[in-house]
C-alpha cells in the first residue's frame, strides 16, 4: 500500500514548523510554545477555550498539518481520521480533576474537565473541528520504535483497510510531572502530526510511504521508525 | 486475506467470574448492579454500579491488575509470538486517587508490560483508547493485523473499575441512574457503572490448527468512526454508528439483510439508546431484528465494555440466543419487537456488535459462525 505525505505541524518548547518550511522537529524539555489561534486555523473550534493543554496541543499540530497540506476544511468528503500516540496521556487533567471531587461529597466536581480525562478526546475534538468521520484513537507510545512510530503505523493500517481514505498521524504528550519525575524520564510537552492521504495531485518520492505486513514502513526502501524523520 | 479466529476468552464482571457465570445469570435475567460499598457515598444520590465484591475485601497493590490476573488465568495455551494490545480507558485512576507518594503500575503500557510477563510471551504490542469503545477498536485493530498477515495472533486484554472518579465524573455530567439501569426502556434515565475485565484471543488459520483452538466464531469485518459532532454526547441522528455498523458490514461481505442480531452498546441514557436505534433504523429499515444489551445487567465496564460483550456475543451466535435486556419494561418506540425482556432465538449465523464513545467514536464488529 502506498500512502502520501501531503502536511505537517509541530510544536514544542523549541518554537513550532511545518512540513514545507523544512524545519525539524524538535523537544527540548519545557512548555511548549503554540501559534495563535488565527494562525492555524480556519475556522477556531467552539470549544478551543475549554481545552486542557494535551487536547490544545494536539488539536493544534493537526490543524497546523492540515494547514500545511492546504487542505480546505471541513474534511468529510474525504473518509478521513486521526490517531495519535501518547505515554503520559491526560494524566495532568486527570489529577485536577480530581481535585475537584474532594469536597462536599464530590458534588462540585467538573463536568468540563471530567470531559477531558480520557487521552482519546484530543482525537474527538479535532475531529468536531475539521469533520473527521473516519476512524479516531489514541494509542500508547511505542518503546522499541522511535517518536510517534505507533500512530503512523496504525494509521496506514487504517489507510490499507479502507477505514480511511486520510488519515492524521501524529504525537502528543504533556507528562504528569510528578510521575516523569518519579521515573526519572524528560518532561517535554509538545506534539506534532502529518497528513497521510491515499491520492494526491502532487507525488513526490521522499514524501512517499510504502508500507505491507513484510517490510513494515519504508520511504525509497528505507525503513521509517519515527515522524520526525518525515520531516526536514 | 486471513480469517481471523475468537480462539479463546475470559471475562470477570459483577455477575461471574467466568464467561459460564455470566451467561447462566444474564440468561435468568439477573442484574448486579447494587448500592456502592467500597468507596463513600456521592452526595448526588448516584451510587449504584455493580462492583465484584471479593475485589474489595482485601487489599491488593493493584486491583486493575488483580483483575487481569483473573482473565488471563482463564486462558489455555497462549503463543510465545502474540501480540498484546492493552484496552483498559483508566488504568491510571488508582494512582490519582491515592495519597501522593504511591508508584507503580500507572501508565496503559506498564499494564501490556505485566500481562507480558505474567504470560511469559514476547513484549511486542501497543495500547489502544477510544474511551467507551476501546476493547472494541482494539479488536477491530487485532482483526485487521492478523487479516494482513502482520500477525498471526493477538491478544486483547482490558479491565476498568468502578472508581469514585469515574462515578463522579458521570455524575456531574449528570449521565447515572439513581433507580434501575433501562436500556432501551421508555423511562431510562442513566447509565451504572460496572466493574470488569476482558481477555480475548484472536488467531489466524495456521495458529487455530497448530495450537488446536476451536474454529467456530470468526471476526469478518470491523468499522471504525467518529460522529464529528461533541465528545461526551452521541449524535442524535445515528449517522456516526450507521457508518461504522454499515463498513463492519461491508467489509463482511454481507448486506444488512445478514444479520441476524445486534449486541447493542445500550448504556441506558436518553440519548444514546435513542441514537443507536436510530442507527439500527438507517441500516435495518423496520425489520425487526433481535438487538439486547447486557449494561442493565453488569453495568457499564467502560473501556472493557465491547471486549465483554464480544465474548459473550460469541457464547449467544453459538447458542443463536441473546440474552435478556435487564431493567427492561416498556421498550422505546424504535425498541419495540426488538428488545426484550426475555431471551430471544434467532436464525442464521451473523451476530453484529458495536460501542460507542466520548470524543465521538463509534466502533462494530460482525461475527459469524
Amino acid at each position: 500500500m502506498t500512502a502520501y505525505i501531503v502536511g505537517g505541524g509541530w510544536l514544542s518548547a523549541a518554537g513550532f514548523g511545518y512540513l514545507h518550511d523544512g524545519s525539524k522537529p524538535q523537544f527540548p524539555p519545557g512548555k511548549a510554545l503554540l501559534p495563535s489561534v488565527q494562525d492555524v486555523f480556519q475556522i477556531p473550534p467552539s470549544r478551543i477555550g475549554r481545552f486542557d493543554p494535551f487536547t490544545r496541543m494536539g488539536c493544534f499540530a493537526a490543524a497546523m498539518a492540515i494547514k500545511d497540506a492546504g487542505m480546505e476544511v471541513p474534511l468529510a468528503a474525504d473518509k478521513a481520521g486521526m490517531v495519535v500516540s501518547t505515554q503520559y496521556e491526560c494524566m495532568e487533567t486527570d489529577s485536577i480533576y480530581y481535585q475537584t471531587t474532594l469536597e462536599s461529597g464530590g458534588l462540585y466536581s467538573s463536568p468540563n474537565l471530567f470531559s477531558y480525562t480520557l487521552p482519546n478526546i484530543v482525537t474527538g475534538e479535532t475531529a468536531i473541528a475539521f469533520k473527521l468521520t473516519g476512524p479516531t484513537f489514541t494509542l500508547g507510545e511505542s518503546e522499541d520504535h522511535g517518536l510517534g512510530y505507533a500512530a503512523l503505523d496504525i494509521a496506514l493500517l487504517m489507510l490499507q483497510s479502507d477505514q480511511a481514505d486520510v488519515m492524521i498521524a501524529g504525537w502528543v504528550d504533556h507528562p504528569f510531572k510528578p510521575l516523569a519525575q518519579h521515573r526519572g524520564e524528560p518532561t517535554a510537552s509538545g506534539s506534532v502530526a502529518v497528513i497521510l492521504a491515499k491520492n494526491t495531485d502532487e507525488q513526490q518520492a521522499d514524501r512517499t510511504l510504502h508500507y505491507d505486513a513484510k517490510h513494515g514502513i519504508t520511504r525509497c526502501n528505507k525503513p521509517i521508525i519515527s515522524i520526525i524523520e518525515l520531516f526536514g | 486475506m486471513n480469517r481471523v479466529w475468537i480462539a479463546d476468552s475470559a471475562i470477570v464482571t459483577g455477575l461471574g467470574n467466568s464467561t459460564g457465570q455470566n451467561w447462566a445469570r444474564l440468561m435468568v435475567g439477573e442484574s448486579a448492579i447494587q448500592p456502592i460499598t467500597h468507596f463513600e457515598s456521592l452526595a448526588s444520590g448516584f451510587n449504584l454500579a455493580s462492583s465484584i465484591p471479593d475485589l474489595w475485601e482485601k487489599a491488593y497493590q493493584s486491583r486493575t491488575v488483580e483483575l487481569i490476573r483473573r482473565v488471563l488465568g482463564q486462558l489455555h495455551e497462549v503463543p510465545k509470538e502474540t501480540f498484546i494490545i492493552w484496552a483498559g480507558s483508566k488504568g491510571d485512576v488508582e494512582y490519582i486517587e491515592s495519597s501522593p507518594g504511591r508508584h507503580g503500575m500507572v501508565l496503559a503500557s506498564d499494564y501490556r508490560k505485566w500481562i507480558s510477563g505474567f504470560l511469559k510471551i514476547g513484549g511486542e504490542g501497543m495500547e489502544v483508547n477510544a474511551a467507551c469503545a476501546s476493547s472494541t477498536v482494539a479488536v477491530a485493530l487485532g482483526m485487521e493485523m492478523i487479516s494482513c498477515g502482520q500477525c498471526s495472533s493477538v491478544l486483547v486484554c482490558a479491565a476498568d473499575l468502578v472508581s469514585r472518579f469515574v462515578q463522579t465524573g458521570f455524575s456531574a455530567l449528570k449521565a447515572l441512574t439513581a433507580q434501575a439501569c433501562r436500556p432501551f426502556d421508555q423511562n431510562r434515565d442513566g447509565l451504572a457503572l460496572g466493574e470488569g475485565a476482558v481477555a480475548l484471543l484472536l488467531v489466524n488459520d495456521n495458529t487455530a490448527s497448530t495450537y488446536g483452538y476451536p474454529k467456530k466464531v470468526a471476526i469478518t469485518g470491523s468499522g471504525i468512526s467518529n460522529d464529528a459532532n461533541h465528545i461526551t454526547g452521541p449524535s442524535r441522528d445515528g449517522a456516526g454508528l450507521a457508518h461504522a455498523i454499515q463498513g463492519a458490514i461491508r467489509m463482511s461481505g454481507l448486506s444488512p439483510a445478514n444479520v441476524s442480531a445486534f449486541c447493542a452498546h445500550g448504556t441506558g441514557t436518553r440519548y444514546n439508546d435513542s441514537m443507536e436505534m436510530a442507527a439500527a433504523t438507517k441500516v435495518f429499515g423496520d425489520r425487526l431484528l433481535p438487538v439486547f444489551s447486557i449494561k442493565g445487567a453488569i453495568g457499564h465496564t467502560l473501556g472493557a465494555a465491547g471486549g465483554i460483550e464480544i465474548a459473550l456475543c460469541a457464547r449467544a451466535i453459538e447458542e443463536k440466543t441473546v440474552p435478556p435486556t435487564s431493567g427492561l419494561v416498556e421498550p422505546e418506540l424504535f425498541a419495540g419487537g426488538r428488545v426484550m425482556a426475555r431471551s430471544q432465538i434467532f436464525s442464521g449465523n451473523t451476530l453484529l456488535t458495536s460501542n460507542s464513545g466520548f470524543g465521538g467514536v463509534n466502533a462494530a464488529l460482525v461475527l459469524e459462525i
